[in-house]
């Protein structure tokens, strides 16, 4: 075991952008981008399920070859901001709950570590069972152990009774407990009222250090970001771009992700004759996706709930006003800002609310908008320096690198 | 960069082709060995990425000495026998001789030569896998392919190839957004 230095951080996560799905875990790789430059060696474990639905001795066969190759096949690997990425594949079988894939995750880590624990005193884990968890069974006996829960599908964990069990004792064994939005914070304050206090608020880190290069002059160009999933309501705003089309045939729109209504959105953007107007990109990495809002003049982003909303605020950062649902976290993230940012509307299934909402944006816009505004204030919130001088706080009980370093 | 992928259960084809297409677009070559053709239909490999079928590659192996002695002496033989300008009744004599005396003799010694498939497999892929490629890194791409891997790792890594479940400590995956 090498020996670890007080500042030495884990990073212990289920997701991690891969070529295949550059959005996944983008957060993470976010924190681990603002936190790095303050702290000491950052490693981040990535434990990545592989899907092993085999015959019950196919996968004990699978899992004792997987153990022969683990000191030959696993290599460390450069992440963002000099950290360290190890990925660790962790054989799951079919029908397992979440505290059973939080198992497997603690166990393939637990392999990957040849029996050792992780060498760094302070172990930060993403998303409550497979990273936190994993993060508390894998983690010296004297360290810090810190959890940050994200998922939008926290509701369906805590379903689960022996996911719910697992959860509260998550909750109890760890250091910190952190939510990114008070929408998770409410829902395991709901699901475990008596460790309430111990959760406390720390969003995603969001970087606004690339303006755009010219301000936004009209709204022209529409972009959305995210799944292309009915969630997100992408079929509603399709709709209501092809009425916006019709009264301004200058407009365009670009849909940056992938998804199962891929296809369909396609497909139904030639039955309303606007094919040459909507542009599908599929996934992109997040450097890219932030590039293209920097080029973009509005962000829609109609989705029907969101814990916190990541693309709206990246929007923002970009310089972006955007027209967004009180879904959930939006409030939260755009409070006392949102009519500086842009432009809040209901979440209903009617298109035309979506283009009632534009319009209003357009009477408004621009002397009704304070995008600079906007930004600054979430800046302060959601920057970079904020969250990593939170995390400092927590890992090293004190104010951090940043504002040591240097300070303005 | 030359990478072999093994992809035999095809559970990860996205991830195995993205990683494919990353590295044809660093300018190395990316040669997937798959189980079966049918699970890449509806999601085929980059176009550039060499596709070998393990079974296929099994089953055309025949150890040295069965093709020295069986197909390659008999066929010099002929050759010497039956030289230049005897060329059609050369090829008729052979091909009567493979269906009917070396594929016969071939299928029986195979009971013997075949009776243990893992060595089969190695030295399959040891020559028509491996020879001639120049692989630099082998990727352990699905679930259904740790097996194999194990039980060839020594051959993969003889030519001094590195074993890794991703392609990312050759070709890092993700940058810096600052």
């Amino acid at each position: 075991m090498s020996i670890a230095d007080d500042r030495d951080v884990a990073i212990v996560t289920p997701w991690y952008p891969i070529p295949q799905k550059p959005f996944a875990g983008a957060f993470v790789q976010a924190m681990v981008e603002a936190t790095a430059p303050g702290s000491g060696e950052v490693t981040v474990y990535h434990t990545d399920a592989w899907s092993a639905k085999m015959k019950p001795d196919a996968v004990d066969a699978a899992a004792a070859a997987h153990r022969k190759l683990l000191p030959r096949a696993l290599h460390r690997a450069p992440t963002v901001a000099g950290a360290g990425l190890l990925r660790v594949p962790v054989l799951v079988p079919s029908g397992t709950s979440y505290a059973d894939l939080a198992g497997h995750h603690a166990s393939w880590l637990r392999e990957a570590l040849g029996g050792e624990p992780i060498p760094a005193p302070v172990v930060h884990g993403h998303v409550g069972l497979r990273g936190g968890w994993t993060a508390l069974e894998n983690a010296r006996p004297d360290a810090r152990v810190f959890v940050t829960e994200h998922a939008s599908f926290l509701d369906r964990v805590l379903e689960q009774p022996d996911s719910r069990d697992r959860y509260e004792e998550v909750l109890e064994r760890c250091t910190g407990f952190f939510a990114v939005s008070e929408v998770v914070r409410g829902l395991l304050a709901e699901a475990f009222p008596a460790l309430a206090g111990k959760i406390e608020l720390i969003s995603n880190p969001i970087s606004f250090d690339e303006p755009r290069p010219r301000p936004v002059t009209e709204l022209r160009r529409w972009l959305y970001v995210g799944n292309l999933i009915e969630h997100k309501g992408v079929q509603l705003l399709l709709e209501a771009f092809a009425k916006c089309h019709a009264e301004e045939p200058g407009l365009t729109l670009t849909l940056v992700g992938s998804g199962a209504l891929e296809g369909q959105l396609a497909d139904r953007a030639a039955e309303l004759g606007i094919a040459d107007a909507v542009t599908l990109t599929g996934a992109l990495a997040p450097d890219e996706a932030m590039r293209r809002m920097r080029e973009h003049d509005l962000l829609v982003h109609p989705s029907r709930g969101e814990t916190f909303g990541v693309a709206i605020v990246e929007a923002v950062a970009a310089g972006l006003p955007v027209l967004v649902t009180r879904c959930g976290g939006p409030q939260v993230t755009l409070a006392g800002v949102a009519d500086a940012a842009g432009e809040m509307i209901d979440v209903d299934d009617d298109p035309e609310t979506i283009v009632a909402g534009y319009r209003s944006l357009r009477e408004r816009f621009p002397d009704g908008l304070d995008l600079p505004e906007a930004r600054r204030v979430l800046d302060e919130r959601y920057g970079h320096r904020t969250v990593a001088d939170a995390h400092y706080r927590h890992w090293f009980g004190d104010a951090g690198a940043n504002s040591g370093e240097d300070d303005e | 960069m030359n990478v072999l992928f093994l992809a035999l259960g095809a559970t990860r084809k996205g991830a195995v082709s993205a990683e494919a297409r990353q590295v044809m677009a660093a300018g190395g070559t990316a040669t997937v060995l798959i189980g079966k053709p049918s699970g890449w239909r509806a999601h085929p490999l980059p176009d550039g990425a060499e596709i070998i079928e393990l079974k296929a590659v099994e089953r055309g192996y025949r150890p040295g000495w069965v093709r020295l002695w069986l197909y390659r002496v008999p066929r010099l033989l002929l050759r010497i026998c039956l030289p230049g300008p005897l060329g059609r009744r050369r090829d008729r004599f052979d091909n009567a001789y493979r269906r009917r005396i070396a594929n016969p003799l071939d299928r029986r010694l195979a009971r013997r030569y075949r009776r243990d498939p893992v060595r089969v497999r190695r030295s399959a892929v040891e020559r028509d896998v491996l020879g001639g490629r120049s692989v630099g890194l082998v990727v352990v791409g699905d679930a259904q392919s740790l097996v194999t891997a194990a039980e060839l790792a020594d051959v993969l890594t003889s030519t001094g190839a590195r074993l890794a479940y991703t392609i990312d400590h050759h070709l890092p995956t993700t940058t810096s957004t600052t």
